[in-house]
This record gives C-alpha cells, sequence and structure tokens, in this order.
C-alpha cells in the first residue's frame, strides 16, 4: 500500500490524514487531533517553532515498518506519506527523561507557586507521570532572587526552565530585545537588559514574557497565571484604537487580572501595559461614586432623581429662554458606540439642537474629511493585519510604538525585519531609528513634503498609469500644478534634502504593495485635512487602494472615536454620517426618532468655547471628556467653563474640567459596562460587562436613557443589544450587525444585512465614483507667521506609551511609578545655548501663556524643535498650545507652539499624589 | 612519508608569507580557475575529486556547494569554519599557521566556485595570534591583487575577512557561526532551512572547515580524478590527523586515507609507537565527540579486516564496534589510563560548551558531569551506570545540534566497551580516591 498513497496524506498513528502544505509535524497533528495530543513545553501560539525542549519529539518513518527516526515535531516540516507515531513508548521515556530532567533544577513547591495548576511544566510531568528525579543532589538555581524592582513585571528565575518563551516574545512579538540568555549550558540564564533589573532595564511592561512563560519564572503583580479567579471575561480594551481583545479575570466581583487572548484576530495574543496592566484605576478611591450639584460654590452628593430634576429644570429653563441652540454636548470617544449614538440623539431629538461633538474633532476630523473629499469615507481602509505582506510602510506624523504599542509592535517587526519603511516625523522616533528612510521634516511642513514626494513619482513616471485612467479623476490637472512646484524651495521650507525625498518617493512608488499610516502629526495642524487629501493621492498615484497590504490607514487615537464619529456625534453629520442640515435626509432620523429634527448649523467643539465666551452658549454637557487638560490654550478653555449658566460632566473622576461642574454624573468605566467599540481599522468589537458598576454610579448610557426619559421622550433602557438593533435600521454600514453575530472578533464595517464584514474598502469603486486628486500648495502657519519673532522656537505635542491623553485613568495606576512626569525634549545644542541641563526646570512660553517643565536633553529632537507630553495636569502644557485649527475641519494644531525657553527661576515641582 | 598535498611545502623556507608561497608554485589555482573555468566547473572538479568534510560529518563537499540556492539575487557567502576547539584536535591550526596562503587561495577559488563578492574566515577566539597571522597575509593577497575588485583581471571581485570567535565551542557548529556572526549569540538554529538556503544574514550560505577548503587547492591543480585515485574508495586523499596522548610522536601529520592504523600508532614515520613501551588500551581515532575504540577492536575491523584510516573503515560495524574518523584529533591511551577519568573530562567539556537551549543537552551535560564525577571520586553508586546511560541515551538524537551527539557518544562507548572499569569504580571506591589513580584490577591496590 505504500506505493499508492495520495502525496497529500500522512498517517497519524497508523491513521491517514490529508496534510497541508509546509505545515510542521506538530501542527498536522494538532488540527487532526488534539492541541494537546503532543505535550509541548517550548512552544507557544503566537512564537516561531524554535525546538529547544524536545519534549514534542514523535517517532517519523517514511515507511510504515521503519526505520523510524525520533524528531522534534514543533519544527520539522510533515512529510507526505510519513508515518508520524505520537506515544511509542520509546518516545514516552525520552519525553520522561528531559521533563524528568528539567525538574531536577525546578524547586517543586507547587502548592504555594501561584501557577499551581496552569503551569505547563506541572501539565507537562503529571501526563508523563514524572513525580520525583533519580538524581543526587547536585548545584541548581532554586537561590536564585527573585526581581521586584518592577511596579508591574516579577522574575523568579529559580523556577526557569530555559524554553527562551519570554526571549522569543521580547523578540519576535514586542521587537523590545530587552530579555536575553547569558552564560552557557547550565549556567544560562535569563537577563534583562545588560544584567540589570527589570525596572533598570529598557522594558516596556507589556508583560508578553508573562504571558509566554509556561512556569511562573516570569509573571507580574497581579499573577496573572493563577488560576484562582471564578470567570474569565472577554472585552475590548479602553485605551486606544488599536481595540485589542482582553480577557479578564474576575474574582470576589473585582478584576483580578488581563491576558491577551490568542485568537483575538486584532492583537493575537498581545497588548501593551495599559492594556494588560493599568487597569486599577477603575475601582480607585478617586472614583466619582454619588452625582453632585454645585450650590453655594460647594460641589454636593445629591441622589440620582434630584440629579435629574435639577438638570432637567436647569436645561428647559434654557431652552425655553435662550433656545435649543445655547445647549450643547461633547460626546465621549471613551464611550461606547450605542452611549454615544444615545448622546447625539438626545441631543437632537430631545434638547433639538445640532449642537453636538465629540473629540474626534481634536485628533482625527481632518482624517475623516480629507479621506471623505478624497474618497468618499473618512476611514482606514485597510487592515492592520495585512501588514504581513506590505513591501512598503510609510509612516507619516505617528508614534506608534508608544501611541499604538501593538500595532507600533508589528510595525516595528516590519522594519527589523529590514523591509522597506519611510518614517515621515520631526522626531527620531523608534521607528524611525530602524526605518530605511527618515524624512526630519520642520513641523508644520507635511503639505509641502507629501507634495515634493509626488512630484518626484511624477517625474519619474512612476506612476500607476491604469489605476489612475480607471479608477480617478482630475489628474490632468492635479499634475500640472504639482510639476508647477520648485523642489528648491520646497527642500528649504521643509528642511529635508530633496534627494533623500526622491528615494524614498522612488521606494514609495516602486513597491508592489505600499501601506501607508498616519497620526496627530499630520491632522493636528492647520492644513491636516489638505495633507490627508495629499496622502490619499499618493496612494491613489501609485495605485495603492483597494487591494491587500495598501492603503491609507489613519491610527486612530482613542479606543472608539471611530465610533464616535460613526454615530453621528458632530455637528454636520448624523449617524452613519449623513447631512445633519438636509431637510430630506432629516425625514429620515425623524422617522426613527419619531420627533423634529433640527437642522440649524451646529458647533463645533472650539466654536462652543468661543460661543460660550460670548454668552450665546448657556449649557453644556460633557460626556468622559476632560477640555481643560486636553484642548489647547488652557485659559481660553477655562473661560469658556467659567461662562457657562450650566456645565454638566458625566465623569469616572473630578478631572480638570470637572473642577468647574455644576452638575457631576458618575459614570461608568469599560470594566463596568456592555456595548461596542470600533477600532481603527473599523472593527466594531463588543465590549462585555466584567464587574457591577461601583455602587453609586451607572454605564453612561444609562445615564443618557434616564434623562431622555425624565425631560418626557421615551426611551428605552440602556440595553447595547437593542441599541444596536436601532443603530443598524439607521446606519447603513452597520446594517448586518447584531449583538450575536459580532462573536469574539468582531466585524469590520460596511457590514452587509447578510453579516458579511468588509476587509478592505474601495475594491471596485470609490463611495464618489471615482477617487479625487486634490492638489494643494503649501501655506506656514499662522501660529508661526504671527509670532515666530518673539517665539523662535517650536513646540510640538507627542505621547507616551506608559500614559493615555491625560492620564485621567493612567496617572491612577501604577504606570505613574514608572513615567513619573511630563518632560520637555531639547536638542543638546539648544540646552547649552540657553545653560540647560539634562533634569533643569525649564520656562517655555508662548503667547498664550507659560509653563515649566523638567528638561531632558536629547538628539531625539533636531535643535530648534521642542516636544513634550500632556498627561500631567501638575504642568498643564496646553496653557501653551495655540488653539489655531485646521482650516477645514477646526482641529486645533497642537503640532505647532511657536514658544521660546528660559532655565526657570521658579522651584522644582513635584507631584501630589 | 605518504604524498603530501597539503603540507608538501611546510619547512620550505618563508612559506608563510606571500613571496614564499608563490615561489612554492602557490596561487596557481588562480590562473587556472577565474575567468577560465565556469564556477560550476569549478564544483564539477570538487565533486569529481570526492573530497569530503574535513571538519568531522565527512559530508562529500561537492555536494555540499551544488546545495546552495541559486535561484535568489541575495548575495552568497563562504563561511570558513576555523573555529577548531575540540579537545585533540589541532590540524587546522598548524595549516593556518604555517601555511596561511593556502587556505586564502582555497578560500577564493572556492568563493569563485559558489559566487561569493564577500567570504569570512570564521576563527577560534583564542586562535588570535593566527588571526594576526591570517590578516596579514590577506594583507598581502591584497597587495598582490589577489583579492578585491577585479582579481588579476578576471572580472572577479572578493574581499575576504577574518572574524574572531570568543571564546565558545559552540560556535564551531555552523549554524551557530553564523549566528555568532551576525553578532548575536552563539546558539544553533533549527534546519530546515538549511545555511545553503537561508544561512548568514538570511543568504544563501556554505560553512567549509579550513582543511576541506585548503584541499581544494590541490584537486584543482592535479584535477579532481587524479585526486580521487589517492586513498581508498570513497575515502578519497589525503587527511591531516592530529595525533596525541601517550605516543612517542605527537603532532600533525598528513595521511593518505585508507593508511592502516596500526601503521600509524607504531610505525616511525608517524607516532612511533606507545611512550615508554607500554601497551595500547584504547583509542578516540576523531576527535573527543567520537566514541573510544578498545585495543581489541583498533586494529582490525568487527569482521577481521585491518582497521584502516578511513570514513569507512573506522565507522565499521556503527557504533557497537566502530567510531569515526571524525576531524582526524587521533588520543591514544596507553595501558595506565583510567577510563572513567577520561570519560569526565570529556563530560566537563561539553557541559562547559552546551549553548543551554535545548533542555535534554542543557540538563543532560550537567548531569553526565556530576554522575561521572561522583562515580570518578569514588561517590557512585552501580545505578549510576545505568542512569548515565539514560541521559545520554535521551541526549543523543534529540538536541538541535550535534553538540548534544558529541556529548553523548564518548559516555556510551566508555560503558560500552570499559563497563568494567566503571563497576570497579564502584565496588572499589577508597581505590579511586586518588586523583592518580590508575585502573589495573590485577594490580593490587593497597588500601587507602
Amino acid at each position: 500500500m505504500t506505493n499508492n498513497i495520495s502525496p497529500k496524506i500522512a498517517y497519524i498513528n497508523g491513521d491517514p490524514f490529508a496534510l497541508q502544505e509546509g505545515e510542521t509535524i506538530l501542527s498536522f497533528v494538532r488540527r487532526h487531533t488534539t492541541y494537546d495530543r503532543v505535550p509541548t513545553l517550548c512552544d507557544a501560539p503566537n512564537l516561531e517553532p524554535f525546538g529547544s525542549c524536545r519534549v514534542c519529539s514523535v517517532e517519523v518513518g517514511l515507511k510504515e515498518d521503519g526505520p523510524y527516526k525520533t524528531q522534534a515535531s514543533c519544527h520539522t516540516p510533515a512529510l507526505a506519506g510519513s508515518y508520524i507515531v505520537t506515544d511509542s513508548q520509546k518516545i514516552q521515556h525520552l519525553r520522561k527523561n528531559i521533563v524528568e530532567l528539567v525538574v531536577t533544577d525546578h524547586p517543586l513547591d507547587c502548592d504555594h507557586c501561584d501557577a499551581n495548576n496552569n503551569c505547563e511544566l506541572q501539565t507537562v510531568a503529571k501526563r508523563l507521570g514524572v513525580t520525583d528525579a533519580r538524581y543526587p543532589e547536585g548545584r541548581n538555581h532554586f537561590d536564585a532572587l527573585p526581581d521586584t524592582s518592577h511596579p508591574y513585571m516579577r522574575s523568579d528565575l529559580s523556577k526557569c526552565i530555559n524554553c527562551y518563551r519570554c526571549i522569543r516574545a521580547c523578540d519576535e512579538v514586542q521587537g523590545e530585545l530587552v530579555l536575553s540568555m547569558a552564560g552557557r549550558a547550565f549556567d544560562a540564564t535569563v537577563i534583562k537588559g545588560n544584567n540589570v533589573s527589570f525596572f533598570d532595564s529598557d522594558c516596556v511592561s507589556c508583560g508578553a514574557c508573562a504571558q509566554a512563560c509556561p512556569t511562573s519564572a516570569i509573571t507580574d503583580i497581579f499573577d496573572s497565571k493563577s488560576n484562582d479567579f471564578e470567570k474569565k471575561v472577554r472585552t475590548t480594551c479602553t485605551y486606544c484604537g488599536v481595540g485589542c481583545n482582553l480577557e479578564v479575570a474576575v474574582k470576589d466581583g473585582k478584576v483580578k487580572s488581563i491576558q491577551a487572548p490568542y485568537d483575538a484576530e486584532v492583537n493575537q495574543g498581545h497588548t501593551c501595559l495599559k492594556g494588560r496592566y493599568a487597569f486599577s484605576f477603575y475601582n480607585h478611591q478617586d472614583r466619582i461614586t454619588s452625582p453632585m450639584i454645585r450650590r453655594n460654590g460647594e460641589l454636593e452628593s445629591v441622589s440620582w432623581d434630584e440629579a435629574y430634576q435639577y438638570i432637567a429644570g436647569k436645561l428647559t429653563e434654557i431652552k425655553n429662554n435662550y433656545g435649543p441652540n445655547a445647549i450643547a454636548g461633547i460626546s465621549s470617544a471613551r464611550c461606547t458606540n450605542e452611549e454615544n449614538y444615545l448622546m447625539q440623539k438626545f441631543i437632537r431629538a430631545v434638547i433639538g439642537t445640532n449642537n453636538i461633538d465629540c473629540c474626534a474633532r481634536v485628533c482625527h476630523s481632518p482624517t475623516a474629511l480629507g479621506m471623505q473629499k478624497s474618497f468618499g469615507t473618512g476611514a482606514a481602509t485597510n487592515s492592520i493585519e495585512e501588514l504581513v505582506d506590505a513591501d512598503c510602510v510609510m509612516i507619516i506624523g505617528a508614534n506608534p510604538t508608544e501611541a499604538h504599542p501593538v500595532t507600533g509592535a508589528k510595525l516595528k517587526q516590519h522594519a527589523m525585519k529590514g523591509k522597506l519603511t519611510i518614517v515621515i516625523d520631526p522626531r527620531r522616533t523608534t521607528l524611525a531609528q530602524y526605518a530605511t528612510y527618515h524624512l526630519a521634516l520642520r513641523p508644520g511642513t507635511n503639505v509641502a513634503l507629501l507634495n515634493m514626494m509626488l512630484y518626484y513619482i511624477i517625474t519619474e513616471g512612476l506612476e500607476d498609469k491604469a489605476f489612475i485612467e480607471n479608477r480617478t479623476a482630475g489628474y490632468q490637472e492635479f499634475k500640472e500644478q504639482i510639476l508647477a512646484l520648485d523642489m528648491d524651495e520646497m527642500e528649504a521650507i521643509t528642511h529635508v534634502e530633496k534627494s533623500l525625498v526622491k528615494k524614498a518617493a522612488v521606494a514609495y512608488a516602486s513597491s508592489k504593495n505600499a501601506m501607508s499610516f498616519h497620526g496627530l502629526g499630520v491632522t493636528e495642524h492647520s492644513y491636516g485635512t489638505y495633507a490627508v487629501m495629499l496622502i490619499s493621492d499618493l496612494a491613489m498615484i501609485t495605485g495603492n487602494l483597494g487591494r491587500r497590504a495598501t492603503g491609507v490607514n489613519p491610527l486612530r487615537g482613542q479606543n472608539n472615536v471611530q465610533g464616535a464619529a460613526d454615530m453621528g456625534c458632530q455637528p454636520y453629520q448624523g449617524a452613519g454620517y449623513l447631512n445633519a442640515y438636509d431637510p430630506e435626509i432629516n425625514k429620515k432620523y425623524e422617522l426613527a426618532y419619531k420627533t423634529p429634527i433640527p437642522i440649524d448649523e451646529g458647533l463645533k467643539i472650539s466654536e462652543m468655547f468661543e460661543a460660550s465666551i460670548e454668552g450665546k452658549l448657556k449649557a453644556l454637557w460633557l460626556m468622559g471628556e476632560d477640555v481643560v487638560q486636553s484642548d489647547p490654550n488652557t485659559n481660553k478653555v477655562i473661560k469658556a467653563m467659567e461662562s457657562l449658566d450650566l456645565l454638566i460632566v458625566q465623569e469616572i473622576f473630578i478631572t480638570e474640567t470637572a473642577k468647574y461642574a455644576d452638575v457631576i454624573l458618575p459614570g461608568a468605566t469599560f470594566l463596568e459596562k456592555s456595548g461596542t467599540f470600533t477600532n481603527g481599522e473599523r472593527r466594531v468589537q463588543r465590549v462585555n460587562k466584567v464587574v457591577e458598576p461601583l455602587p453609586g454610579t451607572k454605564p453612561d448610557g444609562q445615564i443618557i436613557s434616564e434623562i431622555m426619559n425624565v425631560m418626557g421622550y421615551s426611551q428605552n433602557d440602556y440595553d447595547p443589544a437593542d441599541m444596536l438593533d436601532e443603530i443598524s435600521k439607521i446606519v447603513p454600514f452597520f446594517a448586518g450587525i447584531t449583538w450575536e453575530n459580532l462573536g469574539k472578533n468582531g466585524k469590520q464595517w460596511p457590514v452587509k444585512t447578510d453579516g458579511t464584514d468588509t476587509k478592505i474598502l474601495h475594491g471596485e469603486t470609490f463611495p464618489l465614483g471615482k477617487g479625487r486628486f486634490n492638489f494643494v500648495d503649501f501655506a506656514e502657519s499662522t501660529e508661526l507667521l504671527d509670532n515666530e519673532k518673539d517665539y523662535p522656537y517650536i513646540l510640538t505635542t507627542n505621547r507616551n506609551l506608559e500614559h493615555y491623553n491625560a492620564g485621567t485613568m493612567t496617572r491612577r495606576t501604577n504606570n505613574v511609578h514608572i513615567i513619573t512626569e511630563d518632560v520637555l525634549l531639547i536638542n543638546p545644542l539648544d540646552a547649552a545655548n540657553h545653560l540647560i541641563h539634562d533634569g533643569d526646570l525649564v520656562c517655555i512660553e508662548s503667547a498664550r501663556g507659560k509653563v515649566d517643565i523638567k528638561a531632558k536633553v536629547t538628539d531625539e529632537v533636531r535643535p530648534g524643535i521642542l516636544s513634550s507630553t500632556f498627561h500631567f495636569p501638575e504642568v498643564m502644557l496646553n496653557i501653551i498650545t495655540s488653539d489655531v485649527s485646521d482650516v477645514e475641519a477646526s482641529c486645533p494644531e497642537y503640532k505647532i507652539v511657536a514658544c521660546n525657553i528660559r532655565k526657570s527661576k521658579g522651584k522644582y515641582k513635584t507631584l501630589n499624589h | 612519508m605518504g604524498v603530501q598535498l597539503l603540507l608538501e611545502h611546510l619547512n620550505k623556507p618563508e612559506i608563510n608569507t606571500i613571496d614564499g608561497y608563490i615561489k612554492q608554485g602557490g596561487y596557481r589555482t588562480l590562473d587556472k580557475v577565474l575567468g577560465k573555468m565556469t564556477p560550476d566547473e569549478v564544483t564539477e572538479e570538487v565533486k569529481t575529486a570526492g573530497l569530503r568534510g574535513r571538519g568531522g560529518a565527512g559530508f562529500p563537499t561537492g555536494m555540499k556547494w551544488s546545495f546552495l540556492d541559486k535561484s535568489t539575487d541575495k548575495p552568497r557567502y563562504l563561511l570558513c569554519n576555523a573555529d577548531e576547539s575540540e579537545p585533540g584536535t589541532f590540524k587546522d591550526r598548524l595549516l593556518m599557521e604555517k601555511i596561511p596562503h593556502l587556505l586564502i587561495e582555497g578560500m577564493i577559488v572556492s568563493s569563485y566556485a559558489l559566487g561569493c563578492r564577500t567570504s569570512y574566515i570564521y576563527i577560534r577566539g583564542e586562535y588570535m595570534f593566527i588571526l594576526r597571522i591570517l590578516e596579514k597575509a590577506i594583507k598581502e593577497a591584497y597587495a598582490k591583487g589577489f583579492l578585491g575588485e577585479n582579481i588579476k583581471g578576471s572580472g572577479y571581485s572578493l574581499d575576504l575577512y577574518v572574524h574572531p570567535g570568543a571564546g565558545a565551542y559552540i560556535c564551531g557548529e555552523e549554524t551557530a557561526l553564523i549566528e555568532s556572526l551576525e553578532g548575536k549569540r552563539g546558539n544553533p538554529r533549527i534546519k530546515p532551512p538549511f545555511p545553503a538556503v537561508s544561512g548568514l544574514w538570511g543568504c544563501p550560505t556554505i560553512v567549509n572547515n579550513v582543511e576541506s577548503i585548503a584541499a581544494v587547492v590541490p584537486i584543482l591543480n592535479m584535477g579532481g580524478s587524479e585526486y580521487a585515485k589517492i586513498g581508498i574508495g570513497r575515502s578519497t586523499g589525503t587527511k591531516l590527523i592530529s595525533a596525541s596522548g601517550n605516543i612517542n610522536k605527537p603532532g600533525v601529520y598528513e595521511i593518505e586515507l585508507g593508511l592502516p592504523v596500526e601503521e600509524f600508532i607504531y610505525s616511525d614515520e608517524y607516532c612511533g609507537g606507545i611512550k615508554g613501551g607500554l601497551d595500547i588500551k584504547a583509542c578516540v581515532p576523531g576527535g573527543s565527540s567520537v566514541p573510544i575504540l578498545p585495543k581489541s577492536l583498533l586494529f582490525k575491523e568487527s569482521n577481521g579486516n585491518p582497521r584502516l584510516m578511513s570514513y569507512e573503515s573506522l565507522s565499521e560495524g556503527g557504533f557497537e564496534t566502530g567510531s569515526m574518523l571524525g576531524s582526524g584529533g587521533f588520543i591514544v591511551y596507553d595501558e595506565k589510563q583510567c577510563i572513567v577519568k577520561n570519560t569526565w573530562t570529556f563530560a566537563r567539556f561539553y557541559h562547559h560548551e552546551s549553548c543551554g537551549q535545548c533542555s535534554p543537552c542543557r540538563e543532560g551535560t550537567i548531569w553526565l558531569d556530576k554522575v561521572l564525577y561522583n562515580i570518578e571520586h569514588g561517590l557512585g553508586k552501580e545505578s549510576d551506570i545505568d542512569l548515565l546511560w539514560d541521559i545520554q541515551h535521551g541526549i543523543e538524537g534529540n538536541t538541535i545540534c550535534p553538540l548534544g551527539d558529541a556529548a553523548a557518544w564518548p559516555v556510551a562507548a566508555a560503558i560500552r566497551h570499559f563497563r568494567h572499569e566503571f563497576e570497579y569504580h564502584v565496588k572499589y571506591p577508597h581505590r579511586v580516591k586518588d586523583d592518580d589513580h590508575v585502573y589495573q584490577p590485577e594490580m593490587n591496590y593497597t588500601t587507602a
């Protein structure tokens, strides 16, 4: 029979099974039997085969009657027609011998170990019947000292079995290269950095090593591997727009630990320190646990009823006296789709105004607008997972290794493999250090630089003529305008050598599949929308659209900023981006909301502040938005808050904004509610309630639906499945979404009624029909034109890995022990000119005001450029940022602040916690 | 002395300089090969010659070359493995120290055959003085235009570098060598992919031993078929043997393959017999990793034919009755040597040199060391002998690289052929406490 076997068949313990091209023996056996059919120690689902533990050995013969050879199944390719014996006596003996050797150097104190009953060594040893070792006493590693230096990470290398999983996770998953092996043979031991502690190493606390460790040699303060929990709930992370799936262990009604599920399509068993470890804010003592009303200048706790009655009375009064347009709402990209939908419905249907906006305004509104103008849809065209097939990656104005860590890690892997990577950023970010080309432009000159790239693609004849011909419009005129530009002039504007730009442009245009990613470094400018349009032009001119591993991919900032915009939290577009000012279209909403809907133009966030200061806006409802700390020109924002008659803040903590509130309503965190978030790749994913809301708090959707009812609108109780049902009837691209069919990994919109989702947009055609080429010429920001004389430095804002935006949540976790304050990045030359040393307190002054901040002298920024974060209210960096904003989308220009510096006279400030 | 192909000019004046080397006919192959023969023709000559890897494994060099992936436009690399660090093996050292240009000439023509633009000699860190010799020789070769751009107007260009290891035996394993050359920790890689497809920096790579590369020079000078006539059967050509142990004339000898073992040990041309007129007890014929052969199996194969210095004859009968030619590290033991002590010495070496990647090797080598220490020092138990057997059995064939096998084989062979010595140690612990003890049951030990 051996002569007649099909070439696609191999045998497992005598039975034939179909073989897949190129699979290993282990995956072949796992696919056809059970996952644990063959025991393993060094194998992990998200790591490359390694072959070091040899416990997965099996016998393989090319003929049924042998001879058989012992081979490690994890990395040996399965051969067609081969005979695999998984558990022969010889193999069992071998495995037992190996594990016996391993346990000779393992403290068998399982009962006291946090990984007890969830330890892979324990499981394998038990299965093979290894209880004790035949070996005499000898040298061992039991005296290895535990490392407790870090706020999260722990190691106890006496439990290490040298499987390299932590090292490989650090290399292959996170790409941080912190862990490595030192010493040889029996002395081989895992070290961090140059054999320092976790805290002193460059560890970014992603926890990939802790999750990968088969024992508990590397773990964390939450004993993440412990089996001591009541249930595990899968949910979606609340931090950035990557949308990692999390698996939350719950004990005694409290969150015990968080791991990343391996079957998550978004994050494949990986997440960052925010997702994995920074959850302890949820039951922090600072949580607001009762509604409050300001009376005689003091906030007093009141009942929910009293708060609702008070709000309803005040809002009705303002509406009666000044009209509905004197009231505005700002929704939250931190909240669920359902809550955002309810918020805009409340403002439009109950209050009767289009004064609704959300924080997409201050981050990616130019992306939405720019891409709508180019393609017709303002969302990422492709999916992150496609990165593996990308030949070229272009990252513009984004620092994903800090702001979108899991996507950042994937991009870093791409760059570290030596694949073509172009980074356009004023700062030498981590990715810039690994990039093929780093175009370190002067802040605010994206438009000029992108035009240079377009120019060289045209002059080098690298356009995709077929794509331009078939899929786009307006190219001829566009081409003429681009070719009319003077490259020497552009070089002088951008401060980037034109030869370098040309190389990068040629590389991008010559790649088969080129993906572009952009972040707030593109959008938070006076001409952000234009830069987005040019990025779209680059994709169109090279035909990098509608295919796998191509496209224009904004890295959306917040967990649900995509969703908040999708749900209609902007004045000019309702749920599903339908024109809110068109009476015909509005009829659809009126039918659904069963009430008249306004068509007056509404206010954007910055306009709300203006209106408030001018006395036109009387009441503002903020759902989960700390405008005082996070919006630019703090003093102006504070003035706007103070000018209001009624400021309602729905929050989990007393934020800088909440300090000005007239009414505070205690909302709930993502761990305490259900709903959906839409990540940066249009993936609608379920958020599942993990624990009950803290006593006294309510899910934000619940609060909105209750106030709607109090104000006379009949709205069902907040129930995500119910809400999704309503949304799917209004939002066209949600048509096929139900709570049930979202499943574990969600669906990427548009979702057809039959439930099929869309990984790649614009495959055949654009929503606009043809893609539009839009030419824009460079213009200098008015911030610089007006102020550069007195304020010669340019400050550009950035993000830290450890903190999230205003830091409201992350500052209430151990993350604050890792990064304790905002610092100012300053080039050594500038520092020397001002006699500033590393760690000195520096005063930065702009036309708006001044702040004191600690200096970090680094060549990460070029001379003349400064950079800092605004995570800490102690610094309040936004006091100096400008309220100049994008000419099209009103997104504030956080990325350019004309300023001056000097050594501070003030005393060094410390944190108060 | 038989035919000398590599060491023929060993004692010629100034053979270590390029002029002295050229005077003896050195660098002739450049004129013969570069631009005159196609790379494939060179490979074909090496195949015809039947040259087998001189590092120890004995894999046909020409066949290895033909595995080089030529389907990609990636650069290809030839790496010379000069990480000679096995106890008892010191042949490459002599070659590089005395006739460095032979290796460089071999590197040039071999690189030409493989289409390499850049090649490396990865040399054992302890051979730093030889690294300097090689670098001086390379400099001389560049000056003569034998290296660099457009060698001798042939259009072929090659850059050659010497890179030192940092004291790890494991870096002599070809994939660990590649890792080390890339600047990483020298851990062996899993195969496939093999280096010929994805080696140095992910590019097609061939790793050859110093002696193999040097042998390419006489092969091209005399022609592959002439070379194949030397030797016996599939063991063609000559082989450098580093002889050590209790012999009268330790040193490096170039032998024609097929020389009887007995002749090699007792002939005055070679080892010159056992020191002090003692009897021979055993011999490790191919470097510390190959099985030890007792006197009874050393001179005759199990079928009664004389045992020859060839790949086939030395491995006759598998490990039951044979051993391996290996790297040619020929260690001879007289009747007074203690096999347990010797085995422990080897075990200690492999314990020290295991990279620690694979569990069986990392944990197994230390236990071989510990258990052998105990037996050797009179602390052993009867069951320890079986335990040793179990440990070595668990290592052999169950590791990523052959270091595991190398650690297991000497222990297995020692127990297989000299089990009585182990039993003696366990039975008479007080008699073996002395460090200089000699195992000789018939000698009447007095109680210590």
